[in-house]
Formats: structure tokens, sequence, C-alpha cells
């Protein structure tokens, strides 16, 4: 049940054809897992705690450095040198003190998997190494969790949301790790923070029904052209991540 | 000829960053040869040993060519091929 206060909290978003108190509802009782809160997961767990996501999970490592503030918005000047996590938590229960909001000073792993995707409804991966972005998607695969895929580089960004049964996977997408891949990328926060908007509205839609996810679609977005498509994407035939397409799990 | 789209992933690799490349050929095959022609800098992002790079996505006209025919995938005059490689920035 709202509160009066929530209510009026979420008043204006409520008003979106479609959302209600049904929908604002079904944001409380959600529990989503955002691995990382750098310059794309940051943005995507500030949205979706404005919006009143009842639990948010958010798995972030190490301690906040200079080079990272250029875009990682939820971190503040005077948290340098300390853990990014208790930095997180700060500002976003400032911003809204109504959620529950969890940060795991870990960053995902094949290891910690399992725990950290067991009773979430929904991921997002914001994790800026390959390696992170496979452990969460081969766990959500294997548990039947849908995904937001959201990376960017530079000026382009990509969108699309996994479900698992009615779509591919990140390894479908990109079979195999690419050598190249760098930690470091060039990226101004405003880029990040676009594709982290458009990925926290895809998953507010998946949880309050509203609108259409970009299933079997990869939205690329080019910001120094001002690019957008949208082309169509699949799941690989023996792809041993995904479930079996007939195989219809959570939401199917 | 067909014309290539470069997104930002790529050009930060080319010596001379373009965003779109027009070049010869009919097929995808040949207008990516024609590419890493002009841009050597690129083949090893392509291609590994002669066949596409199996990350690389690669769209025709907005369509996606089945992975094992994309490199026999015919291209036309005005054809708009774009060239997406595995980024994980977040
Ligand atoms: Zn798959």
């Amino acid at each position: 049940m709202l509160t009066d206060f929530e209510k009026e909290r979420y008043s204006w978003q409520m008003d979106v054809p479609g959302v209600g108190e049904a929908g604002q509802e079904r944001l409380k009782q959600a529990r989503v897992l955002i691995s990382r809160a750098g310059g794309v997961g940051g943005l995507v767990a500030f949205q979706l705690a404005a919006a009143g996501v009842g639990t948010l999970r958010i798995a972030h490592a190490g301690n906040l450095k200079p080079a990272d503030l250029n875009r990682q918005l939820l971190m503040t000047h005077d948290h340098l040198g300390r853990l990014r996590a208790d930095c997180i938590h700060q500002t976003l229960s400032d911003l809204n003190p109504l959620i529950e909001i969890e940060v795991i000073p870990e960053n995902l792993s094949a290891e910690n998997a399992p725990r950290l995707v067991g009773d979430v409804d929904l991921v997002i991966d914001c994790a800026p190494l390959f390696p992170e972005r496979f452990a969460m998607n081969d766990e959500a695969m294997r548990q039947g969790k849908p995904m937001i895929e959201c990376p960017m580089y530079d000026s382009d960004a990509y969108l699309t949301f996994f479900q698992p049964g009615r779509t591919g996977c990140l390894r479908c997408l990109h079979p195999e790790t690419p050598p190249e891949w760098k930690r470091r990328f060039p990226v101004f926060g405003a880029v990040s923070g676009t594709v982290a908007c458009m990925a926290a509205y895809e998953a507010i839609k998946h949880i309050t029904g509203i609108g259409t996810n970009l299933r079997n679609t990869l939205l690329h977005c080019d910001l120094a052209t001002m690019r957008f498509r949208r082309l169509p994407i699949e799941r690989r035939a023996n792809c041993p991540y995904c479930p079996p397409a007939d195989e219809r799990r959570s939401d199917a | 000829m067909p014309k290539l789209i470069i997104p930002a992933a790529l050009r930060g690799r080319m010596n001379h960053p373009q965003d779109e490349v027009e070049v010869p050929g009919t097929t995808v095959g040949d207008a990516l040869r024609a590419l890493t022609k002009d841009h050597p800098e690129l083949q090893d992002i392509l291609f590994v040993d002669d066949q596409l790079h199996p990350s690389l996505r690669i769209f025709v006209d907005d369509q996606a060519p089945a992975p094992e025919q994309c490199l026999a995938t015919t291209v036309k005059e005005g054809s708009e091929v774009v060239l997406l490689p595995p980024i994980a920035g977040g």
C-alpha cells in the first residue's frame, strides 16, 4: 500500500497514462540489481531511486578517485579516498529515504553473482569490464531474470532489453570478449548519463507495464553525429547461456 | 557505392577518423576489405584470420545478415552498412 506521502511524492509520474497507484505500487515492490554505479549505473540508480523502486541493490567496489568525478554523479568531492559504496548510499538515501538501498562494496563475479542476482526481479548491466558483464549475464539467464544492457564508449551508446526465453543475451550479441577492450574509455558524463536515463526508463516500463521494451532490438546512438538507429538482434541458435527459446520464465 | 557508418568506438582507432566512408564493392566483404585497405589500423578489430571478428555486429540497411553469410551479403549503391564493435563503458 502506498502511504499518503508516497502518493504525493510520486504524483506527477502516477499521472503518466497506465501508471496510476497500481503502477507505483509495482515500482515499490520491485527489486533491482545494478552492477556498478559509475557514469552509467549511478544515473540509472538515481532515476530509479527518484521513481520509487522499492529495493535497489548496487554492487560497486573500491575507493573514490578524482578521475571518477566527471561522470559518477552519485559521488561527491568530500568522499575522495573513501569507499564508493558509502558515498553511493549517502546520495541515494538523501534523494529518497523511503526506499531500501543496499550497496555492496564488491564488483560482480561468477562467485558472487548467484547471491547478488538471487532475489531481485531485474538486473541492469553497467560494469566497465566484459568479465563482469558476462558474469551477470550468465547468472541472469540461468535464473531467468531480465537484463538491461546499456554500454557506452565515447559518443556511442547501445541499449537493449534481454529477456530469457524471448530474446538473446549478451553472449548472443558478443560471443567473445574483445581482447582490445581497455578499462579506461573516453567519456563525458553527459553521454553516460544519456544512456543511463534511457536504461532507467526501460526498467520503469518493464516494472509498470507501460510502453514497449527494446526486445530483440539494439538501439545504437552516436551522440557525436546524433544518429539513432534501431537494429534487429536475435538469439543465437547454439547459445549455451540462453535458456531454450520456448522456456518462458520470469514475466514471460 | 555502399556507405559504411563508422561508430565512435571505431573512429577512435582510425588514424584519420571519419563517421561515414564510401567504398567500392558489391558485398559486405568487398566493402570491408576496401575499408581496411585504406585504414589498415582497423584490420585486427574487424577480422580474425580473414574471418569477421565473431563479436563484431554488422547491419546492412538496418537488417542483420546471418553471421556465417555476412561477408557474402550483397550491398547496393547507397546501401548503409553499420559496424558495431563490442563496447563496455559503464
Ligand atoms: Zn545467449
